[in-house]
């Protein structure tokens, strides 16, 4: 734990939560991207103590914590994982619609015109 | 140490997905290994279950370490029935969908995507670590991620859009409590983390309850969390919306009832406002839909306010009553779904002006949709009636007025609601025409209703079982502090 | 012994259901007849028990843990009761197998009334509160599904709907009610809470309000005439004669109960009253047959509730009277208004003035039925209101005269009915076959008149089933000529105002607003209601939810965080970590700024890539490889997928006040749950981990021992992440490739790149197996090395495109996928079969020649696994990203 890890992950959670509000759904990867950064930099934050590379090879001094670094390690295949797969799915509606820009959804906006169509 | 085989539940169905990828373009063998691995893992469950049940909670430790060291696997009376009930259901839709979805609809990896799903689910419901707790959520998410674009149109991709990226916040906000709780207690075994936390610093204790109820109260579709869940669910093939709708949030809920207990003092009056809310809030959307399978997804919501409810009355026979509501729950709205999805087989669509009069052309579908839909606004004397009396009557020996009257009211729009959809398909005059609903359709769902008519008939059986489970759980509520 | 009786009777009306749904189509009689012989089974029971009851108790537990049971007795009261639903049964469905004849669905109108009848027998016999209730509402939905019958219509959708929703509320508000008196009484058994008398105010008020909706009490009469909308046959046995008298069985049972309540009596009695005037005057303004019967019903129903709901013995006992006489002639009439509406073919009571002259029958029927209602003497109907009157003058002369008054309305509507029938002189034309309808109505109105000359009959049983309700009671004094005693002469002023009052709105024949409308305007209302507030909570838009849930998550917490009190000031940190943040935040700040979609990617791997060097000074060069190379991996993907979009984004990044107030919030609630914890945890299990990595673990990476054995359960799941992932991405986006042709984005193939390709490659494989085998000791690992193998099929991919990645790769990514998958599986499972634990690990050491000892562990095999599923799944991605 350090000053500067924390400000690090602070800007990491605000620039991706930014990101992440934004209609462009290259914005809102991107913002994901940031936010699982800024969480993997939160489990680092985590260590229970501070080191050199977890080794066990005879060499003196102390080593880090190798726990969160495991969970690191899995937190980042994962989150890799579920981007590959929401790439995907973007490059999906990408060719159909040559546009990046997420759409409210059509049944709620159904129900929301029906209801303000029944208004006036 | 009883209970080593406790993570066949897992391998069995990673075994099968792993079989299932590479018998790749054979759907013969890919169904053959499907049912195969979901019913050894019901089987599993049901041991699992009986053992519990008979007073020796189950355990066992991944890779021979002890329990904190490595990851335990556990499995008391309250995971032996989500299981049970889960996988049952799972293979009821297993077999349904090879029916309904055709080659056509089909692709090759959808078993692997399906058996990964019941590890997925079969993981988070044993395990006693925090981050394979998450593992375990990834897992059934990616499988649901993949599962809801089956047969993706563009509207599909856009819904499925929304829910990976709420699900991926949610899983952030989940590693962000995994981090929280590393760093405050050194420990990721869930009763470790408390026990620490309760000696060390019992100040922190409240902050991951807090964070924690709002990861899975994302995942479980609470107010004013679950939103993503009625845009994404009724887009995807009425099978896997079935699935979805018993298991997925209901896997949230495990979580809630399980952190809840075993690591927090549940703070009451949240718990019973977020319930009343997400029992009225998630009616009230049902009453706006013009669609089956939305309208239906509503009614997940709101029925899942009834389980939190039975959760924050805190007592013995508030959580026998929640658990036994979410055994009831997942058997009656997969039937719902699954109805649904017969509906859209005989009238070429799902919503409400879609089509009408089908009693005449399919009387027993309708029977089968009265039996579900009247359980779960809680008509007597249906299964659904004995869990909300329950419920109902728990909170007011108890003195929570608000929170009874809350449930009565929702039990009424639920009616209404049901109303609608009956008169909507099943009464009226024009019949439309759609391909018709398969034989194995017919089957499954007829046997879902026999099976919801099942909980009517052994509710005495069921209560014992989930009371059981619910003094285990107080016990080591208490026994932990 | 009355639980066998009680199981053969039901298995009787059960046995009738399903014979009359099978043999519906194949021969109609015999369903019917089936049908009609369950309900005389019923009523020849019920007959048997009337004059040798002996109150016998029956019952069965159903969830003892809830009090939740069946429990049945068979008093007098409940004995009467069956009678009527027996006998009436008995009529109503040998009328409605000729009624209903030729019309679809008649096979599930007969079986669904049968099984009212079952849920009615329920309802009555019922001694304990929830199976009262569990009948109750049996009831309520077996009337939706006869209301609803004939659905082709809107208007009987309409009905059922609401008549199910007044009295689904009403019954939910009672069961409500019943639960808090029976947490008072200590008990859920009718006999045990009337004992203890209970007073819970707000109880008793619950269970009036269910008793007010299912007896139609004001304001809750409107689904009532609604409920008209059913065939007549059901009208005359559910909403005349049986269902709609629930309420009253209800108050009957209970009533005796709340004598604590002090406005129990009052209220009972003010309710039951207006309802009585409300009825009577709505009934004088309706021109439909049908529907002036039904107001005269909630009017009849007014006395009732009043007189059995006080639970005043002499009361209770007039109203049991009047509710035997009711049940007779009312269902009697409505059948008889079924026999007019087939052979007239309409119900319009301005349009049938010729009925009296025409059908001398009918007419005998008709006049029969409506003096009985009308309380003219020598009928039943008069000497049970006359009991009535004399019971009210005894409790006061007020209510005397009330009820006096109010009856001469009675008085009125049934002469409005009856009159109206006789308007025309001359007979009309001749009426269309009524297929013999008119039988069982004849016998039936015999019956009532009968029972009229020798009343006497009914005092006994009457008597005791009011004993059953109220403990002792008198018989009610059933006489043909009560002699000339006050209520008589209340009588006679009533029936001489009432022929006045009727002849009168006879002249102004007003067609009444029904309230079925006002009730689907409420209903709309809600719907509307319902409409608006989900599209403001489900507004359909993603940011708006992301928002709302960012900042769910932020505030929750805070209340405990705020409690726990001050921030720990953590250590400043070192120069380069400081340098390697700066350059962090400056790249993350400049993605608020770019205007190039390539440029954002660039520099998300920018941050990626300052993340790995913070991980490499923290000591954790394992993580630190594998986010190099996950960042390249996931800058490549990008750079596929990006390829199909233009290069800028359309707008810049406007700056929106509440996003920009949620981000920062989201900012410094991950700071303050970063620092609230500190870092400081006494013991925490990784000491573990590293004292027993090597002796017990056999490796001397911690990390990679943690991932493959201490915590390898995750790496299974984590892969198994992985390969679904990469299935899904191949499924997703290969019908794509189809539609928009795999060649629009074809790689330019380079001389150069393959050349080089040719070199570098082989050194990768190599490397990959290095990283595999020696990362159980030193930096690497299967997931790196499966990564490093992925790094081939990128530069192939580059080098001679998706046909060389094929070539290359010889499999299908999925059986790549699944071996990788199966092999981590398989030896999890072996460690349960050697070690019995599931995934434990197992060494043994070979000697390697030149390499030197080598220690071959399972966890490698493990490794291996995951190298070759990720492998398979990138393969499988790239795949999926190149057919775009």
């Amino acid at each position: 734990m350090s000053l500067a890890l924390v400000t690090a992950i602070g800007v990491l959670f605000a620039v991706g939560a930014y990101l992440l509000l934004q209609r462009n759904l290259t914005r809102v990867l991107v913002g994901l991207g940031m936010l699982a950064h800024g969480v993997n930099l939160m489990l680092l934050n985590a260590s229970a103590r501070l080191g050199s590379a977890p080794l066990v090879d005879g060499r003196e001094g102390p080593v880090s914590d190798p726990l969160p670094q495991a969970l690191i390690l899995t937190a980042i295949v994962i989150a890799f994982a579920v981007t590959a797969f929401l790439l995907a799915l973007a490059v999906r509606t990408w060719a159909a619609t040559s546009d990046d820009f997420v759409e409210d959804d059509f049944e709620d906006r159904r129900i929301a015109s029906a209801s303000s169509g029944e208004q006036s | 140490m009883s209970g080593q085989w406790l993570p066949l539940l897992v391998a069995v169905p990673l075994l099968g997905a792993a079989i299932s990828a590479v018998a790749h373009r054979r759907l013969f063998v890919q169904r053959a290994i499907a049912v195969t691995s979901v019913t050894a893992v019901f089987v599993i469950s049901l041991l699992a279950l009986a053992e519990a049940n008979a007073g020796t909670p189950l355990s066992a430790r991944i890779g021979g370490w002890p329990e904190g060291v490595g990851i335990s696997l556990f499995v008391d009376g309250m995971s032996g029935l989500m299981l049970s009930v889960a996988t049952l259901v799972g293979l009821a839709v297993l077999l349904y969908s090879m029916s309904q979805l055709g080659r056509d609809v089909l692709d090759w990896w959808f078993h692997p995507k399906y058996l990964a799903l019941t590890a997925g689910v079969a993981l988070s419901l044993s395990t006693t670590d925090l981050f394979n707790l998450f593992v375990g959520f990834e897992l059934t998410l990616i499988a649901s991620y993949t599962l809801l674009t089956v047969r993706s149109g563009t509207r599909q991709v856009r819904s499925t859009i929304s829910y990976v990226v709420v699900n991926l916040v949610a899983s952030v906000l989940f590693l962000v409590a995994i981090a929280f709780a590393y760093a405050a207690s050194g420990t990721l075994e869930m009763g470790q983390i408390a026990a620490v936390l309760r000696t060390e610093s019992p100040g922190l204790l409240p902050v991951l309850s807090a964070l924690t109820i709002v990861v899975f109260g994302i995942k479980s579709a609470l107010f004013p969390l679950f939103m993503w869940l009625p845009d994404s669910y009724p887009t995807a093939p009425s099978p896997v919306t079935a699935l979805f709708a018993g298991l997925l949030t209901k896997v949230g809920v495990y979580a809630i009832y399980r952190t809840q207990t075993t690591m927090f003092d549940a703070d009451q009056p949240l718990l019973l406002a977020v319930a009343s809310a997400t029992m009225f809030f998630g009616v009230l959307g049902a009453l706006a839909q013009r669609d089956v399978k939305r309208i239906l997804s509503f009614h997940i919501v709101s029925q899942i306010g009834y389980m939190i409810m039975g959760l924050g009355l805190l007592t013995l026979a508030g959580l026998t009553a929640g658990l036994a509501y979410m055994v009831n729950h997942i058997i009656v709205k997969t039937g719902l779904f699954l109805v649904a999805g017969e509906i859209e087989a005989e009238v070429g669509g799902s919503d409400l002006d879609a089509g009408s009069g089908l009693v005449r052309k399919r009387p027993w579908l309708a029977a089968a949709f009265a039996l579900f839909g009247l359980s779960l606004a809680g008509v007597p004397p249906l299964g659904g009636f004995v869990v909300k009396f329950a419920l109902i009557q728990e909170s007011l020996t108890t003195d929570q007025f608000g929170v009874a009257a809350v449930a009565i009211l929702v039990s009424l729009l639920t009616l209404f609601s049901m109303m609608k959809i009956w008169t909507g398909v099943f009464w009226g005059d024009q019949v439309g025409d759609g391909p018709g609903a398969r034989r194995g359709m017919r089957l499954v769902t007829g046997s879902m209703a026999l099976l919801s008519l099942a909980v009517a008939l052994f509710a005495r059986p069921l209560f014992d079982v989930a009371s059981n489970a619910a003094q285990t759980l107080l016990a080591a509520a208490t026994g932990g502090g | 012994m009355l639980g066998i009786a009680l199981a053969v009777v039901f298995l009787v009306v059960l046995a009738a259901i399903a014979a009359v749904l099978v043999w519906e189509r194949l021969a109609p009689r015999t369903a019917h007849r089936s049908a009609w012989l369950a309900a005389a089974a019923v009523s020849g029971f019920a007959l048997v028990a009337l004059f040798d009851f002996d109150q016998q108790k029956a019952g069965f537990q159903w969830v003892p843990d809830l009090g939740l049971g069946f429990e049945f007795t068979l008093d007098a009261f409940s004995a009467l009761f069956l009678v009527i639903i027996g006998v009436i049964g008995v009529f109503v469905l040998a009328f409605t197998a000729r009624y209903q004849r030729g019309k679809a669905g008649t096979g599930r109108f007969v079986a669904t009334t049968l099984a009212f009848a079952a849920s009615m027998a329920g309802l009555v016999l019922g001694s304990d509160v929830l199976t009262l209730f569990i009948f109750w509402e049996a009831t309520t939905f077996t009337s939706y599904l006869l209301i609803g019958h004939q659905h082709q219509s809107e208007a009987a959708r309409r009905s059922a709907r609401q008549a199910a929703l007044v009295t689904g509320a009403g019954g939910l508000a009672m069961l409500a009610g019943l639960i808090l008196l029976a947490e008072e009484a200590g008990s859920t058994s009718i006999e045990s809470i009337v004992a203890a008398a209970p007073i819970g105010g707000a109880a008793w008020v619950l269970v009036l309000i269910g008793a007010m909706t299912k007896s139609a009490q004001f304001p809750f009469s409107g689904w009532l005439p609604a409920a008209m909308a059913a065939p007549t046959p059901a009208s005359a046995f559910l909403h005349s004669a049986t269902m709609v008298k629930a309420g009253i069985v209800l108050l009957g049972r209970l009533g005796p109960g709340a004598g604590d309540v002090g406005w129990w009596v009052p209220v009972v009695t003010t309710v039951g009253l207006v309802t009585m005037l409300y009825g009577a005057v709505k009934a004088l303004r309706q021109v439909d047959l049908k529907l002036l019967l039904a107001f005269g019903t909630v009017s009849a129903l007014g006395l009732m509730f009043a007189a059995v709901g006080s639970g005043v013995p002499t009361l209770v006992v007039a109203g049991l009277a009047v509710l035997v006489a009711h049940a007779l002639y009312k269902s009697a009439l409505f059948l008889t208004v079924g026999v007019i509406e087939v052979s007239e073919g309409t119900r319009d009571l301005r349009q049938l003035g010729h009925v009296g002259r025409s059908r001398p029958l009918v007419a005998i029927a008709v006049l029969a039925g409506v003096a009985s209602m009308a309380a003219v003497p020598l009928t039943l109907g008069f000497a049970s209101k006359e009991v009535a009157l004399e019971a009210y003058l005894g409790e006061s002369s007020l209510s005397g005269w009330l009820v006096a008054l109010l009856s001469a309305l009675t008085v009125a509507y049934s002469v409005r009915f009856a009159a109206s029938l006789f308007a025309d002189k001359r007979a009309g034309e001749r009426p269309r076959s009524d297929r013999g309808l008119l039988g069982p109505v004849l016998v039936l109105t015999l019956a009532g008149i009968a029972l009229g000359l020798a009343p006497g009959i009914l005092a006994g049983v009457e008597g005791d089933a009011a004993v059953a309700l109220v403990g002792q009671a008198s018989p009610p004094k059933l006489v043909i000529w009560p002699g000339l005693v006050p209520a008589f002469g209340l009588s006679l002023l009533g029936l001489a105002l009432g022929l006045g009052l009727g002849m009168w709105s006879l002249r102004r024949p007003d067609p009444a607003q029904g309230s079925a409308q006002q009730f689907d305007r409420g209903i709309e209302r809600m719907q509307l209601l319902a409409e608006r507030v989900t599209s403001i909570i489900q507004n359909g838009s993603l940011p708006v939810y992301l928002g709302q849930i960012l900042l769910v998550a932020v505030v929750v917490p805070l209340p405990a965080l705020v409690r726990n009190g001050a921030l720990p000031v953590p250590p400043v940190g070192g120069v380069i970590e400081w340098v390697i943040v700066v350059f962090l935040v400056a790249a993350s700040l400049a993605l608020l700024r770019v205007r190039r979609r390539m440029s954002a990617v660039l520099l998300l791997g920018a941050v990626g890539y300052a993340m790995s060097a913070l991980f490499a000074l923290a000591g954790a060069p394992d993580v630190a490889i594998t986010q190099v190379l996950v960042e390249t991996l996931v800058v490549t993907l990008f750079a596929l997928a990006l390829r199909v979009l233009p290069l800028q984004f359309s707008g810049r990044l406007v700056f929106v006040p509440w996003k920009g107030l949620v981000a920062v919030l989201v900012g410094a609630f991950a700071v303050v749950v970063a620092l609230v914890p500190g870092s400081a945890s006494p013991s925490p299990v990784s000491d573990t981990h590293l004292a027993l990595s090597v002796p017990e673990a056999a490796g001397a990476n911690v990390v990679n021992v943690t991932l493959v054995d201490f915590r390898a359960l995750d790496t299974l799941g984590e892969i198994a992440v992985l390969g679904i992932a990469s299935l899904g991405v191949m499924a997703l986006v290969r019908p794509l490739g189809q539609i928009v042709g795999g060649s629009a984005f074809a790689v330019r193939r380079s001389p150069i790149l393959d050349r080089g390709a040719a070199i570098v490659n082989p050194l990768l494989l190599v490397f990959a197996l290095y990283l595999l085998l020696a990362g159980h000791n030193q930096p690497g690992g299967g997931f790196a090395a499966g990564l490093v193998a992925s790094g081939w099929l990128v530069i192939v991919w580059l080098s001679s495109g998706a046909v060389g990645v094929r070539r290359a790769l010889r499999v299908e990514p999925s059986m790549l996928i699944g071996i990788g998958l199966a092999v981590a599986v398989v030896t999890g499972l072996g460690g349960l079969a050697w070690a019995d634990a599931f995934l434990a690990s197992a060494s043994w050491s070979i000697n390697g020649g030149p390499l030197g000892e080598i220690k071959l562990v399972t966890p490698l095999l493990f490794d291996a696994g995951v190298a070759i599923t990720v492998l398979g799944s990138v393969a499988g991605a790239i795949r999926g990203m190149e057919a775009t």
